[in-house]
């Protein structure tokens, strides 16, 4: 286990419509992080509530999430139109947005980073390989880049 | 007639041809006989006419001569010249119409003897009556004046019966001349009526041969486009289900990808698990199960690639100089080469027209397995080299055309070449995945690229001789002139020593 690099707590928000992809990915960042809180949500039209109503939640200090973990393919609202309206919106685009897809076509690839995608990420096949992605994630996201400071005036 | 010619069988052709000639020579036949046939119409009538015209002078002179007679007896009974007018009237014009006769009858030698003795004849009568007027006023020689008489009566006698045989000879002749006239005018007119006949006949025939090929053909041509719906039916029902067939190649093996990862994923966290736990039977089987996951999801991706390349994206056909691309693929390899302490010959490799990425994976494939089927403790060496060859050297190529034969050549393990037909296909393998790894995709691909662009892939090898793969792909029919900044090929070795 890696010791988190910053003392803050850190918020990862996963939009995912497989229930086991979403415990996976949950359980591999909580496995790396002792700090970290992954919150899940179903599909994108989930997610945007989530974020309409993060100031309600008292629970992560009125913040937004330090991180977005989205795939592509979900039912309702998915993962490709999810990220335009996020990416859209003044208040949310400044968040780091990571695709999380078992696609690997190119023009899949090619539409999340003209969305604004921060990066784009095949599902790894294995456990391992998902926990070593985690670390990596959070290593590059909360250790070597200097994110927004994003805690809402009021 | 142009157009006729044009669709139809030589045979046909030939007999309708035929046929419209013959028509016309009837025709043109008919034509003749029926000119010929008024020509002698015509002739027969001024034939006629001029009998009628002999008869009409032989009565007229004959009719004068009377005249001259009887004045001349009237005179001599009364001496009064009153008798005499006639017999003056007469004499002038008598000579005309011999003369007119004359140029009527020249020409039958019969009837010009008989009119040289009419003519002999009027001349003496005339003398004779000028004699009688002369001696008659004297009175004195009556016997004599009665001889004169009497000869003259003779005389007419005479002319009469040779006026009356020359009108008989010009009337037979007219009805000889008429019945031939008729008889001739009958058989031209049978004539062209057989030959009307005729015509039609062959007229009918030749419009029944051409009906009936025309018919024929449009059966024929019916049938074609019976065959041409029933042919586009078929290429889009083929289309159709080699379009799902692709789609669900795509569709099945990504979708079957999902649960394998999940196999995986689960897996490896009880694999985890078991190797805390030391329980070494589970570790083993989870590490089977692990294995063969992973097997599985290779040949998925694999799959996925091949129906991929099937679905032809980017398929846009570029000019590929193939010594280009082959190096790039060996700088790729370079490290491979260097560790094997491989050679690799590349020849001059000509451009070709293709699929960049296909081509591209199909050079890759065949240099990978190259260096992956070698032989412990030889150093694997590999040529390339290409040629220009024509199409009849192969059964699967068109004959004439021609093509570029490039062979990829090692000195490998090789295989027996019964195998042949089964190293093309998918998922076929011909030794242990133990021994050498792969899923068996690599020469279903390369089968694919060669098929989409139109050439063939084959190979000679003998098991422990190495192989030689040839590829074989249409020659690039662009001039190289149009080609911008031309570098030249140089045969180059990989590495360099």
């Amino acid at each position: 286990m890696i010791t988190p690099f910053q003392t803050r707590f850190i918020h990862i928000l996963l939009a995912d419509d497989d229930e086991d992809d979403r415990f996976l990915i949950k359980e591999a960042f909580q496995r790396q992080f002792t700090n970290c809180q992954v919150s899940t949500v179903d599909n994108g039209e989930e997610l945007l509530v989530f974020l309409n109503d993060y100031d309600q939640d008292e629970a992560f200090n009125r913040q937004l999430p330090d991180l977005i973990l989205l795939d592509l393919n979900m039912p309702r609202l998915d993962g490709r139109n999810a990220l335009k309206v996020i990416k859209q919106n003044p208040a949310w685009r400044h968040i780091p947005i990571i695709i999380m897809t078992t696609s690997d076509a190119s023009p899949d690839i090619e539409l999340s980073y003209l969305n604004g995608a921060n990066s784009f990420i095949t599902k790894p096949a294995t456990f391992q390989q998902l926990t070593h992605v985690a670390s990596v994630i959070g290593q590059y996201w909360f250790d070597i880049v200097t994110t927004c400071n994003h805690t809402v005036e009021k | 007639m142009k157009a006729l010619t044009r669709y139809l069988p030589d045979q046909a052709r030939q007999r309708i041809a035929i046929g419209f000639i013959t028509a016309m020579l009837l025709i043109a036949i008919g034509f003749g006989l029926s000119f010929y046939s008024y020509n002698r119409h015509n002739q027969d009538n001024s034939l006629s006419r001029r009998t009628d015209f002999v008869i009409n002078d032989l009565n007229e002179i004959l009719s004068l001569l009377k005249d001259v007679e009887t004045g001349a007896r009237g005179f001599v009974l009364t001496q009064d010249s009153i008798y005499l007018e006639t017999h003056q009237a007469a004499l002038p014009v008598l000579p005309k119409h011999l003369k007119h006769l004359n140029e009527l009858i020249v020409d039958n030698p019969a009837q010009k003897q008989r009119f040289d003795s009419l003519g002999k004849l009027v001349q003496a009568n005339i003398y004779r009556t000028n004699q009688l007027i002369v001696l008659s006023p004297t009175r004195g020689n009556w016997t004599q004046v009665k001889s004169y008489l009497l000869l003259g009566k003779m005389r007419m006698d005479d002319a009469r019966r040779l006026v009356a045989a020359m009108i008989s000879v010009e009337r037979a002749l007219t009805q000889t001349h008429d019945q031939q006239a008729n008889q001739s005018f009958n058989t031209t007119i049978i004539t062209i009526l057989l030959l009307s006949v005729l015509t039609f006949i062959v007229l009918i025939v030749s419009y029944n041969v051409l009906e009936a090929e025309l018919t024929h053909r449009q059966r024929v041509e019916d049938q074609l486009r019976g065959y041409e719906a029933e042919l586009k039916a078929k290429i889009q029902q083929l289309e159709t289900s080699n379009e799902e067939l692709e789609r669900f190649a795509f569709v099945a093996s990504h979708d079957l990808q999902e649960p394998l990862r999940k196999i995986q994923s689960f897996g490896s966290i009880l694999q985890q698990r078991s190797q805390q736990s030391a329980d070494a039977e589970t570790g083993e089987y989870m590490s089977k199960i692990m294995q063969s996951a992973e097997r599985m999801s290779k040949m998925i991706k694999d799959l996925l690639h091949f129906s991929r390349l099937s679905a032809g994206l980017g398929s846009e056909q570029k000019t590929i100089r193939l010594n280009d691309l082959v190096r790039r693929i060996l700088a790729d390899k370079e490290l491979q080469i260097k560790g094997l302490n491989a050679k690799v010959d590349v020849g001059d490799l000509p451009v070709i027209k293709g699929i960049p990425f296909q081509i591209e994976q199909l050079f890759t494939n065949l240099i990978a397995n190259a260096l992956k089927f070698i032989r412990p403790g030889v150093a694997p060496r590999i040529q390339i080299k290409a040629e220009t060859i024509d199409g009849n050297l192969y059964p699967e190529l068109v004959s004439g055309q021609a093509y570029t034969r490039i062979m990829v050549s090692d000195n490998g393990i090789g295989f027996d070449e019964k195998y042949l037909t089964h190293i093309f296909q998918i998922f076929q393998r011909l030794h242990s995945k133990t021994t050498y790894e792969g899923t068996g995709i690599g020469l279903a691909i390369c089968k694919r690229v060669i098929q989409t662009h139109k050439g063939h892939i084959t190979a000679i090898s003998q098991p422990g001789q190495g192989a030689v793969f040839i590829i074989i792909l249409p020659e690039y029919q662009q001039s190289l002139q149009a080609y911008d900044n031309p570098i030249p090929n140089e045969v180059y070795s990989y590495p360099v020593s």
